[in-house]
């Protein structure tokens, strides 16, 4: 679970549009968000952050965290603009969203106000675009205290955190590992001001004594900043904190053994098992996720096939997939999988075919198709690729180009090519790769230079390139790894040193460097290997258990030796 | 009280003016004098009327189709209508809720054509239905005003 909170649909559009207000600004403009759910706020903010990283820019962000402060902290930084952030146009990013007590309401009431007043000066100075966070619901509120300021606004977007957000499947069927490009676990980080509210909310209601429904969704918010923060022993913490809640509230509640209360045991045994996951603990993942099994198989029992009740199983077998698989019980991964294939089935049977029913059903589909792969059951896994395949080309039709449907039917196209390939088809695979790689440039050109879409297109790249290299056509395969180590280089240049942009770039010198010598550019090739070299000893270095750089240094050491080339220029260092 | 008149895109009994359109027209014009490659007049006309003249809200309006014409899958220009009856959509989200009584006095506006004005005691009231654009104000022979027009299916909602 790399990437446990990611945008829905919904999310991706709402994204673009915020985006395209902030890119196209021209000196100031005013951006709206009501939003108290800040690992929302945080997902759009570190997409803005990573969008000007590769500008040479950045994302000014302040939070102020004292009442007392408040007006003079903002009305300093409009009075005092900063030539460097002018200079680069570098958007601020003014959060003022925290629900706190009432000296802070008190205070942001008088902050809008002065702002208020002050508007022609914010627009003179602020010469760049300012997004201004506050909180769910406040719409009306800021019209009424700042009407001269709501009237200059560019645009406002509610965020509405349960539409534009998806938990952890989402992620996990929109991230899933890619032959080379297994994602690798993140670093913490330090957690900002709102996750820290979050969890001391959490923790003031646990010493309250309290006991309610209110206070598990405070716990879920808690735990969704502690995942944002990548603070994983403290989101396993918060995990089973709610769980107790929720079980107490299950089975000895008011409400006890209701549909509302039996559902929330599940989804906090999901989130104990998604956090021991992340932590690596699959058995403990594993007895979370069969007990919430269990209880989402009595629900359906009790009350049928609701479309919510097929759906949570189906999510919850996924899971239970996962886990197997990830333990290498691949048969037992199977038969999860098809079960919830045979669930979402019927449920399109009996829906059509509507958004929700469509993701689950292809990420049963994937899911079923991995497995068959991995089994080596290739015309099987040819078979659910190409539902998938063409599910999700219906979807386009009827949806249009939304990111979540492109990247999964970017995905679909890829993996129909890796079946392919495997079969030995390689024109076929050839035609699928690059009709993915087609999609994957338009995404980015569709959503700017984020991590991820700059990967997925290197992923494709890499994809051409070996077909083409296998097919004999050496200099079209130099072309697409060129390329796709530009990006890669780009990638570490903006994110920095990560175990991820450090292998992805070191397994792209690698590529490139065996069309060079393939291509008889000798000397090229021993350059790009020695690079290639040194960062894969850079990474067994960090890990030491992991194969995978053992042997690629093995490999390349080979390489280098092997080499016609003056002793002087073969040393490997 | 100080408000900036709107452009007199409309009568008083709702007919669209074509002098105040055209001046609508020549205003974006003056911006972009290739605006009919992205709009139709038909569009432009309608995002003039729906915003009542007031300039900052038309010129939200073309850009909020602008943005939202990059969701597009395929780009056909000029713009499909669908393009600006969702950028209008979201305008018109950006203007509520309505509390209740603004909605009440909101009507009698929208009848009358005047403030409506009960006590002075109202003034602030009033004077924040104009701050926030709800009421706009039109000056020709004769001061007279009108709800936003975005609203106008709204109050109908809330009337109903």
């Amino acid at each position: 679970m790399n990437a446990p909170l990611a945008l829905s649909a919904l999310g991706e559009e709402t994204w673009s549009r915020m985006r395209h207000h902030v890119e196209w600004a021209e000196g100031f403009a005013l951006i709206v968000l009501f939003s108290s759910n800040p690992a929302l706020q945080s997902v759009l903010r570190e997409r803005l952050v990573s969008i000007y990283r590769i500008r040479v820019s950045h994302l000014q962000h302040v939070a102020p965290q004292s009442p007392e402060t408040l007006v003079a902290e903002v009305m300093s930084l409009i009075r005092t603009p900063s030539e460097l952030h002018e200079s680069s146009a570098a958007p601020l990013w003014l959060d003022i969203s925290a629900d706190r007590d009432a000296a802070w309401e008190y205070a942001r009431e008088n902050l809008l106000a002065r702002l208020n007043e002050h508007r022609e000066l914010l627009r003179q100075r602020l010469r760049r675009p300012i997004i201004l966070v506050l909180p769910s619901g406040y719409r009306q509120r800021l019209r009424d205290l700042a009407p001269d300021l709501w009237s200059i606004r560019n645009v406002s977007l509610d965020l509405d955190e349960l539409t534009l957000l998806r938990r952890d499947e989402g992620a996990s069927a929109a991230g899933p590992a890619l032959d080379r490009h297994e994602p690798m676990t993140q670093p913490p980080s330090l957690p900002t001001f709102f996750e820290e509210a979050q969890w001391q909310e959490w923790e003031r209601l646990q010493r309250s004594g309290t006991r309610s429904r209110e206070m598990l969704l405070v716990g879920w918010r808690a735990l969704d900043a502690a995942l944002a923060a990548r603070q994983l022993q403290k989101a396993a913490q918060v995990a089973t904190e709610v769980l107790n809640l929720a079980r107490w509230l299950a089975v000895e509640g008011e409400a006890r053994d209701t549909l509302e209360t039996v559902r929330d045991l599940s989804i906090s045994l999901d989130h104990v098992g998604d956090v021991a996951r992340a932590l690596e603990r699959l058995e403990e993942a594993d007895t979370a996720y069969r007990e919430s099994l269990a209880l989402m198989r009595e629900q359906r029992a009790r009350l049928g096939d609701t479309p919510e009740i097929v759906c949570d199983l189906s999510l919850v077998l996924h899971k239970v997939g996962d886990v197997a698989q990830a333990l290498g019980r691949l048969e037992e991964a199977d038969t999860a999988y098809r079960e919830s294939l045979a669930l979402m089935r019927e449920q399109r049977a009996r829906l059509g075919d509507t958004p929700e029913t469509v993701r689950v059903l292809s990420i049963s589909l994937e899911r079923v198709g991995d497995v068959a792969q991995a089994l080596g059951r290739l015309e099987e896994a040819d078979t659910a690729y190409r539902e998938t395949l063409a599910l999700m080309r219906a979807q386009r039709v009827q949806v249009g180009d939304t990111p979540e449907t492109v990247r999964i039917l970017s995905l679909a196209l890829e993996r129909v090519g890796d079946v392919a390939r495997a079969l030995g088809h390689l024109e076929e695979a050839d035609t699928a790769y690059r009709e993915s790689l087609t999609l994957r440039r338009e995404q980015r050109a569709r959503l700017g230079d984020t991590p991820e879409t700059v990967r997925d297109l290197s992923i494709s790249l890499d994809h051409v390139g070996d077909v083409a290299r296998v097919l004999g056509r050496l200099e079209e395969a130099d072309t697409a790894y060129r390329e796709s180590l530009a990006l890669m280089r780009e990638q570490r240049a903006w994110l920095g040193d990560t175990p991820e942009t450090v292998r992805d770039l070191s397994i792209a010198l690698y590529h490139v460097g065996d069309v060079a010598r393939a291509l008889g550019r000798l000397e090229e090739a021993a350059a790009l290997y020695r690079e290639a070299l040194l960062l894969y000893r850079r990474l067994d270095l960090a890990f030491p258990d992991t194969i995978e750089y053992q042997e690629a240094i093995e490999a390349l050491t080979q390489k280098l030796a092997d080499m016609p080339l003056p002793a002087s220029q073969a040393h490997t260092g | 009280m100080r408000n900036l008149p709107s452009v007199h895109v409309r009568q008083r009994d709702g007919t669209p003016d074509a002098a105040g359109l055209a001046i609508m027209e020549r205003i974006v014009a003056r911006r972009y004098s290739a605006w009919h490659e992205m709009f139709t007049s038909a569009q432009l006309q309608r995002m003039a009327l729906m915003t009542g003249g007031d300039l900052r809200d038309f010129f939200r309006f073309v850009g909020e189709c602008l943005v939202q014409a990059t969701s597009l899958r395929e780009a056909t220009l000029p713009l499909p209508d669908t393009v600006v009856e969702n950028a209008e959509n979201q305008l018109r989200r950006e203007m509520l809720p309505i509390a209740v009584e603004d909605a009440t006095w909101l009507q009698r506006i929208a009848t009358s054509k005047q403030p409506e004005l009960e006590s002075i005691a109202l003034l602030s009231r009033l004077a924040r239905l104009f701050d926030t654009h709800m009421v706009l104000n039109y000056r020709n022979a004769e001061d007279w005003y009108d709800v936003h027009p975005l609203l106008h299916g709204e109050l109908g909602e809330t009337f109903r």
